[in-house]
């Protein structure tokens, strides 16, 4: 809700003082029939982005696939790469499989790749 | 390595269908198991890609005699016969239907039908790969070890049992 002028003090109490912004990871975003399949596909600078709670995502995040949150993947099994291994020079490999419900949730902890 | 498009027919049966979108055919089984048509299949099951797990199974082994459990869109021996050259592919499944349907593959692909669990061959294999589930999480110890004492002895000397999707050679 948009806060008027002047502000009060109770407006800036209201604010969610511990928000933390939405970590963005590159995603092979082509669903695939068994998790093996999502692991190292090829992603660039230009490759899908999806957002998630944290670096670490975990079973039961939630993602989107906008920074805003106005949307979420279908459901299916998916890869990423992981943020610390990500060098974009057009040669990054997916490195984690996950899989999401038709919420977009993680029904699982994402899983190494093999 | 892919099966050509245009020998996939769609389907609509009683226990798998098959649909095209973009060209691109998937064979599907209800439960969230489908196939796709996609080059990805046999190269990552036959451990030819950047997967250091799964490619360890195969370093320094070569195989020419081939047993396969699990059909599927006939993706795995089309690749054994295409990339790797076998001269023996038989392939163990227990669909009926998909047996029936799957009338594309060429010899020296030989569909069995039967149970890839308690299959009992009539000949040795240098590999036997089995891709029967879509989980790594399915293949149970008990699994593995009733499939190890089941074929063991179907093994030309060198050969292998392998479980791409468990990463494993029993």
């Amino acid at each position: 809700m948009p806060i008027a002028y002047p502000y009060k003090f109770s407006d800036w109490y209201s604010y969610d003082k511990d928000c933390s912004p939405r970590v963005g990871k590159y995603v092979y975003d082509t669903a695939v029939p068994k998790g093996l399949f999502a692991c190292a596909q090829t992603l660039t600078n230009s490759s899908t982005i999806w957002y998630f709670p944290d670096a670490s995502p975990a079973s039961g995040d939630q993602v989107y696939t906008s920074a805003t949150g106005s949307g979420t993947p279908s459901a299916g099994k998916y890869g990423y790469i992981n943020l610390a291994n990500f060098v974009g020079d057009g040669e990054d490999e997916t490195d984690y499989h996950f899989e999401v419900n038709s919420s977009g949730v993680l029904t699982a902890n994402p899983s190494a790749c093999p | 390595m892919k099966i050509e498009e245009s020998k996939i027919k769609k389907h609509s049966g009683t226990s798998f269908s098959v649909t095209k979108t973009d060209g691109i055919s998937k064979i599907d089984f209800g439960d969230g198991k489908w196939i796709e048509n996609r080059d990805y299949y046999g190269k990552v099951l036959f451990g030819d890609c950047k997967c250091p797990g799964i490619k360890a199974l195969y370093d320094g082994f070569s195989f020419d005699k081939i047993l396969i459990g699990g059909l599927g869109l006939g993706l795995l021996p089309e690749y054994a016969k295409s990339v790797k050259n076998c001269s023996v592919i038989d392939v163990i499944e227990n669909n009926q239907e998909l047996i029936d349907y799957i009338d594309f593959l060429e010899s020296p692909i030989n569909i069995v039908k039967g149970d890839a669990l308690s299959y009992t061959p009539s000949k040795k294999y240098d590999l036997i790969l089995i891709d029967l589930w879509w989980e790594k999480e399915d293949i149970t110890q008990e699994i593995q070890d009733n499939i190890k004492n089941n074929y063991n002895s179907y093994l030309e000397t060198g050969g292998k049992i392998i479980l791409p999707l468990a990463e494993k050679e029993l």
